[in-house]
């Protein structure tokens, strides 16, 4: 009988070691871990960081930035940069219950969805010990609002600066402008205008090209004063939803007329980045939208074969005659540190976390040691290795990539930029529309907004695009806006709404 | 009691004789077939670790499922997810889409291989039979996001196939934009990718018909459409029976990849599948616990289908899986 049963208690006890690995940690555990660990006086305790990292510049462990932070936080890093897609990397180690100390959280949802876990610290409770995010949180107190709970906690610490590196703006031809004398359009029937010139001048091209597909209209709406998603109106004090209103109708309308006289790319929906920089440097697009980097990218790659080749920045065009300029706002970051409630290093960490905030920790986080990296006279820092574009610092010293800052100088990054692209940071400015706010719901709103949300996003992505191709007569726009009214629209307001109060109200100390 | 007491004795001692019997005959045949049962325990092994152990995560379809408590410490919340799905206003879009896309992905998709293996096996030419046998199977290796991309070249407006029809006199079409064209296209491209490789195993069934058979029939006088009919097809009957149960427990699980990569919001009304909106919804939206209740909606459905299927097969007295 013996031989019989020996299989059968292994496989229970293989199961049960499976089913132990997908439990939560018991608090044995974390005793043990902390025996484990045991900080031997004098040296710096050893924290696990846990962050990914950006293809473009993959992460060296002898990195500048390391040492910096190492520096700032009194302690060693022991790194982990976690596989792609982040986001499911980052739930398998939630999940396990081991959770590494410090973590770079994506975004101010995730971490809040983490944090109503109960997974991640309040750096509230730590405020006492963190002087110099006081002081912050005076200077940017929208900023740090922005990353509260639902329930006023703060479980990602928030970030200034580097969301300049976001900034999205109109780009144009400057060269094919001025070969064939046109102007820069102030609004979009101008646009129109401008869009059809060129198609008569060049009948193959398509001369307004972006990529995303509908996602586009995310920056094209708030041309006309509103917004693909739900978004609070600062005049009028509320919160509204932007694709069943008048104006967006209007962007449809221009679009639609864009699609069906070739002047967007008849495959628009399914373009992307490679396709739109096929467009954009084979002289088939001359007008398009994105990101302010690519001023530079594209100038430097296309003047090779074209030394003329010019894309310059544009203001944006207004969506009515005579109304004001207004752009997109992209330039905003939502990624940040949390902490892990398991951590026996809180304390190192909270205080590191601090220390980002602080003058000296911006300065070092940003610019790397006065007289090595950088020089400073009458107070410009001038960076004194011959860095070519921010990518090439980001590749030799690693600062500004991922969660190695909380406050950035971004004069960091502007004194290695062309004076093409430091034009368009110092126009671009000009015509930026405020940030919508980012509220953070409550589990139960979380999910309404997931499940209820998608059905609202799905129909609206599917009829917007009928619209735009002519799929669907504009005429019924008006049974369109009902259709989305009926799936409850209102409701999802309703909460963007209530979630927004709970964040103005919420204490900050 | 006294008077009970042999009876008891009694019944025990045939008790433990029957069953000291019963251990003997089982230690007996274990021990006749270990070196069997060891072979067989990796497999045992796999499957428990991998696929049984693992089928305890569904219980979260039922919870309030919280990343950190874990599956045990979540809360229960009953069928809600379910009743979420289903009262869903894109319940039934999906379920139509789903049951379609795999519907047709059988129902053409299944015969081609049958037909492709049958007419290679009527080649003479080995070195041209190899060579269009590998060169068959080769796109099964393909990834799925090269495969769609190279589709969405092909279909764009200015694309290889728009300027073949151009040829013809037809209007060139922006494909990729058209509901009424997914199926179509997603179907065609499976059968391209999948013909080669899931002709394999027909062609391993044929090899397994006795030669002799032939000979008889050509000294029979039967021509080779006789041949192919008479003695190819019911050679390979068994094969494709268990391939079409296999396959209709399959119709439901449309793989998420070229959907994903081929649709866009256009086409939704017909290429939104239950996979995709899993997708938005549950793991982007990090909704696991109506993800996983999708996901097990989905596994009971296929498998009824798959029960049906094979309860059919051997309804009309054919081969079956069980």
């Amino acid at each position: 009988m013996r031989n019989i049963k020996s299989p059968f208690m292994i496989m229970m006890f293989l199961l049960a070691v499976l089913a132990a690995c997908s439990d939560s940690p018991s608090s044995s555990d974390v005793e043990t871990d902390v025996e484990a660990n045991g900080e031997s006086d004098g040296e710096r305790p050893t924290i696990e960081f846990y962050t990914n990292e950006h293809p473009s510049w993959p992460t060296d462990e002898d990195w500048l930035v390391f040492d910096l932070m190492e520096e700032g936080g009194q302690m060693n890093i022991d790194l982990t940069i976690a596989a792609e897609p982040y986001g499911e990397s980052l739930n398998l180690t939630v999940a396990s219950g081991e959770l590494p100390d410090l973590l770079r959280m994506p975004n101010y949802s995730t971490a809040n969805r983490y944090g109503n876990d109960g997974a991640l610290v309040n750096l509230l409770d730590h405020i006492d010990d963190m002087p110099n995010l006081q002081t912050w949180m005076e200077e940017f107190p929208e900023a740090a609002r922005a990353t509260l709970s639902h329930d006023g906690k703060m479980f990602i610490s928030p970030n200034i600066g580097i969301g300049e590196t976001n900034r999205m703006l109109y780009m144009y031809r400057q060269d094919i402008f001025a070969e064939h004398g046109l102007e820069i359009p102030e609004n979009w029937d101008e646009l129109y205008a401008v869009l059809k010139e060129l198609k008569s001048i060049y009948p193959d091209s398509y001369p307004l090209g972006f990529r995303n597909g509908t996602d586009k209209l995310e920056s094209f709406a708030p041309n006309f004063g509103t917004s693909l998603n739900y978004y609070y109106d600062h005049e009028k004090d509320e919160w509204r939803y932007g694709p069943i209103e008048d104006n967006f109708r209007a962007l449809v309308e221009h679009l639609n007329t864009f699609f069906s006289e070739g002047l967007i790319p008849s495959d628009f929906l399914s373009t992307d980045t490679a396709q739109w920089q096929e467009l954009m440097s084979t002289g088939t697009s001359f007008i398009t939208q994105d990101y302010i980097g690519r001023i530079d990218e594209f100038n430097l790659a296309n003047r090779e074969t074209n030394p003329d080749y010019t894309l310059l920045n544009m203001a944006p065009p207004a969506g009515f005659p005579g109304d004001e300029q207004v752009a997109y706002s992209a330039h905003k970051n939502e990624s940040g540190y949390s902490v892990a409630v398991t951590s026996d290093h809180i304390d190192t960490v909270i205080q590191y976390i601090d220390w980002t905030f602080s003058e000296e920790g911006r300065d070092a986080l940003s610019w790397g040691v006065q007289d090595e990296t950088y020089t400073e006279e009458n107070g410009e820092k001038q960076w004194m290795k011959d860095y070519q574009s921010p990518a090439d610092l980001r590749n030799d010293t690693g600062i500004s990539t991922y969660a190695t800052y909380s406050w950035f100088d971004y004069d960091a990054h502007m004194s290695l930029f062309s004076d093409e692209v430091k034009q368009a940071y110092e126009e671009g400015r000009q015509y930026d529309e405020p940030i919508v706010p980012v509220p953070a719901f409550s589990p139960e709103e979380q999910e309404v907004i997931a499940i209820q949300g998608e059905a609202i996003i799905k129909h609206r992505d599917e009829q917007i695009a009928k619209f735009i191709i002519g799929d669907r007569d504009l005429s019924e726009w008006d049974d369109y806006v009902k259709e989305m009214e009926d799936l409850g629209v209102q409701q999802l307001v309703d909460i963007h709404a209530e979630a927004y109060q709970r964040m103005q109200e919420a204490e900050l100390n | 009691m006294d008077q009970l007491e042999p009876r008891e004795q009694e019944r025990t001692a045939v008790k433990t004789k029957r069953s000291k019997e019963y251990y003997k005959s089982l230690r007996k045949k274990l021990n006749n077939s270990k070196y069997l049962l060891i072979l067989f325990a990796p497999v045992l092994l796999y499957y428990l670790i991998f696929h049984y152990a693992p089928m305890f995560g569904v219980v979260i379809a039922f919870k309030d499922y919280n990343l950190f408590k874990g599956v045990l410490e979540s809360e229960w919340v009953g069928l809600k997810y379910f009743q979420i799905f289903i009262e869903s206003p894109d319940f039934l879009n999906l379920l139509r889409n789903t049951f379609l896309l795999g519907f047709y992905n059988f129902l053409f998709g299944f015969p081609v291989p049958i037909i492709f293996a049958l007419l290679l096996n009527e080649l003479k030419n080995m070195y041209f039979k190899r060579f269009v046998q590998t060169l068959s199977y080769l796109p099964h290796f393909i990834s799925n996001v090269v495969v769609a991309s190279m589709i969405v070249v092909f279909l764009s407006p200015s694309g290889i196939v728009n300027r073949m029809i151009s040829y013809l006199g037809i209007e060139p079409m922006n494909w990729m934009i058209m509901p009424e064209m997914f199926r179509t296209i997603f179907v065609s491209s499976e059968i391209w990718q999948h013909m080669g490789w899931e002709a394999i195993i027909y062609l391993a069934a044929l090899t397994s018909i006795s030669p002799q058979l032939y000979e008889a029939a050509d000294i029979d006088g039967a021509g080779r459409f006789a041949k192919l009919w008479y003695i190819t097809l019911p050679g390979i009957l068994p094969a494709i029976f268990i391939v079409g149960i296999l396959n209709i427990g399959k119709v439901l699980e449309i793989g998420f990849e070229k959907v994903f990569l081929l649709y866009n919001p256009v086409t939704y009304e017909t290429a939104d599948i239950i996979s995709t909106y899993v997708y938005r919804v549950g793991l982007v939206q990090g909704n696991y616990s109506y993800a996983t209740a999708i996901g097990l909606f989905l596994g009971v459905i296929s498998f009824t289908f798959l029960f049906g299927a094979n309860y059919l097969a051997k309804r009309f007295g054919q081969e079956s899986l069980w």
